[in-house]
């Protein structure tokens, strides 16, 4: 299989895997918070901050949603390790390498997109179409749409991407059909939607299990900056 | 209830719809028939303005429901739920579970009990991108059900289904005839049908007719002649000595998932021979072609497949990759007739009927002479009509040695196939 097929597949896992799961009725406001202050505890205490990242996954680990931490921890050391060693690099050139350098950099970028992630798998969609819908009614099926729309775009392309590779295409011809699909698949949320757009009424949902372990996480977090 | 005088909607200057009426009444239902392209969505996207809002037609006469007249597609919202060709694209949440809570002011104990009335229960915490049509199907009746509609718009309620899934379809729109929701369906499976309609309105050249029985519209003769002709087609004889695709106990389960989709699969693609595999909507057909093909690599098992293999996935636009058929096909105009394009050669891709790009599809991979083609779902959402030319282009690429395996659960591949693998 082509690496850019590949490359979307394994993104595609790191960010879609599982269905619904009581780990997406936390508190998009919660999970804010904690990405904010991990931001914090990251450029004060580097290792330290480790100990977000493990309640972190002991969270996924909970919601038995674990393959999605380990497919975006491995997502996530691909950048981090780039800026671990260029870091490095530059160090060595001025004479004053080490591993604690290699180390910080590295853990610094792992903990921050980590958490990153973190917000975007267990965001509460229910939260946070019902508060933009609080501003406007029009944007508010937008929310839900957009992950329903990037999981289905990520699959095809997945798919064209591989299918014109064993038809021997050239990528821009790929490109292109990605465009077009693109187009369709507009044109057709479009009408499939557009009737139910004047019914749609968001409600938030929450799980108290999963709004408690992320006020777990944010207090730790700072917890972590302040002692 | 639904009363509908004198329609009629125009397309730049076209006239698609022309004096359509009807009516029907609290809890019946009404099946819309016709051959492609004779205006039955049209139909539809008139009753609900979509015709007029999205697509930039003009429509004249009237629509009211219940006394009211529909005006545009806010006051057609306020009555109508539509479900388009490919359901799918109906949902527009992540998960089904909060799809109908979105949708609707039911409490989460209701809709759960409603969904297993509709037996969809399991599948509300599913990701909506994994479901089959079949389960998405009843997920929009069930919504539609919970939002009290008074009618429902059904477009080709059962091109993407299987068997199963056709009948369970049937079934929950009798129960929504009997709490007093009313449904129009366009479809192409006159028997299906037969059981629960009230009335049909055969569309003809933009022209309706009233009809009581399916079985007295002319399509119906028109499918008669059709089934006997594909019954005439005889299946491909195969090269059994050479063996282009060889599978070996085969397994695979997918990242999320806690059971094998594939279980010990054997299977062999002979030259010049075309292989169906069968099965029930997420049965692992797809699964096994793409496995077949390389896209999926098997937890366990083994694989010999030549170079040369093409692909053609259930959505021929992923195959295709030229903005035109002409291009696509290399310009080849003796292919494209036999493929039956020829008409179609200068059409933007995006233009094309379903059908057509389909045919284009196979006819692309038939230019590349490939050893094997593996083709998923090469009927489904085509009209009879066109699902036969689908199969006859099938047999032309196999008489020129390729081996093919099919993936679907239409029962019109019978014809054709000389090797049989069920799943599920």
């Amino acid at each position: 299989m082509s690496i850019i097929a590949r490359f979307i597949k394994f993104l595609s896992n790191a960010l879609f895997l599982y269905g619904f799961s009581e780990a997406r009725l936390g508190s998009t406001a919660l999970l804010t918070a904690i990405v904010l202050a991990t931001a914090i505890a990251v450029s004060s205490k580097p290792f330290q901050s480790l100990v977000i990242t493990v309640l972190i996954f002991l969270y996924y680990l909970f919601f038995s949603m674990q393959k999605l931490f380990i497919y975006s921890a491995l997502l996530t050391s691909i950048p981090s390790l780039w800026m671990a060693i260029s870091n490095t690099l530059v160090l060595y050139l001025m004479g004053k390498t080490n591993i604690e350098s290699f180390l910080e950099v590295f853990i610094r970028a792992e903990v921050f997109s980590l958490s990153m992630f973190y917000l975007f798998h267990c965001i509460n969609i229910a939260e946070t179409s019902y508060l933009v819908h609080k501003i406007s009614r029009t944007a508010s099926p937008v929310i839900p749409l957009l992950w329903r729309s990037i999981s289905q775009i990520l699959k095809e392309a997945q798919e064209i991407i591989y299918v014109h590779r064993l038809k021997n295409e050239k990528p821009w011809k790929t490109l292109s059909i990605l465009f077009v699909r693109g187009d369709e698949m507009v044109e057709m949320f479009s009408e499939g939607i557009y009737l139910k757009r004047y019914s749609f009424c968001p409600r938030p949902i929450y799980s108290t299990k999963a709004l408690l372990f992320q006020l777990l996480i944010l207090l730790t977090s700072i917890s972590l900056i302040y002692l | 209830m639904l009363e509908v005088k004198d329609l009629k909607v125009e397309a730049r200057g076209r006239t698609i719809l022309n004096h359509i009426s009807f009516s029907i009444d609290r809890g019946e239902t009404l099946l819309v028939l016709g051959r492609s392209g004779s205006g039955k969505t049209t139909l539809l996207r008139a009753l609900t303005f979509i015709a007029k809002e999205l697509f930039d037609m003009v429509i004249k006469g009237s629509i009211e429901i219940y006394g009211e007249k529909i005006r545009n597609s806010y006051s057609a919202s306020k009555h109508i739920c539509y479900i388009v060709q490919e359901p799918w694209f109906s949902i527009s949440t992540p998960y089904p579970y909060i799809e109908i809570m979105f949708y609707s002011r039911n409490s989460f104990p209701e809709i759960i009990g409603m969904a297993k009335e509709f037996g969809i229960h399991n599948c509300l915490w599913s990701s909506t991108s994994s479901l089959s049509a079949g389960e998405i199907e009843r997920i929009a009746l069930l919504e539609a059900y919970i939002s009290r509609k008074d009618v429902i718009l059904i477009d080709e309620a059962s091109s993407y289904l299987d068997t199963q899934s056709r009948y369970k379809i049937v079934e929950l729109v009798k129960k929504l005839k009997n709490s007093g929701i009313s449904t129009v369906v366009v479809d192409h499976d006159v028997e299906l049908w037969r059981s629960v309609v009230d009335s049909v309105l055969y569309i003809d050249n933009g022209s309706a007719k009233i009809y009581e029985d399916p079985k007295e519209t002319p399509i119906y003769d028109d499918l008669t002649k059709l089934n006997e002709y594909a019954e005439k087609l005889s299946p491909c004889s195969s090269n059994e000595d050479e063996i282009v695709i060889e599978a070996r106990d085969v397994w695979f389960k997918y990242p999320d998932g806690e059971r094998y989709v594939i279980n010990g699969v054997d299977i062999d693609i002979e030259k010049g021979g075309i292989t169906w595999i069968k099965g029930a909507s997420g049965s692992g057909k797809s699964t096994l072609l793409k496995i077949l093909a390389g896209i999926l690599k098997p937890v366990k098992g083994s694989m010999r497949r030549p170079k040369g293999i093409q692909f053609i996935p259930e959505n021929p636009l992923h195959y295709i990759s030229s903005p035109t058929p002409r291009e696509e096909l290399m310009n080849r105009i003796d292919i494209a007739k036999k493929f039956n394009l020829e008409k179609a050669l200068d059409t933007p891709i995006a233009m094309l009927s379903s059908g057509e790009k389909r045919r284009l599809a196979i006819a692309s991979a038939f230019i590349r002479q490939p050893k094997a083609l593996l083709i998923d779902e090469p009927t489904v959402g085509l009209d009879p009509w066109n699902a036969i030319h689908v199969l006859e282009s099938l047999c032309l690429l196999a008489k020129h040695g390729c081996g093919i395996a099919v993936a679907s659960h239409g029962e019109e591949l019978r014809y054709i196939s000389n090797n049989v693998i069920e799943l599920g």
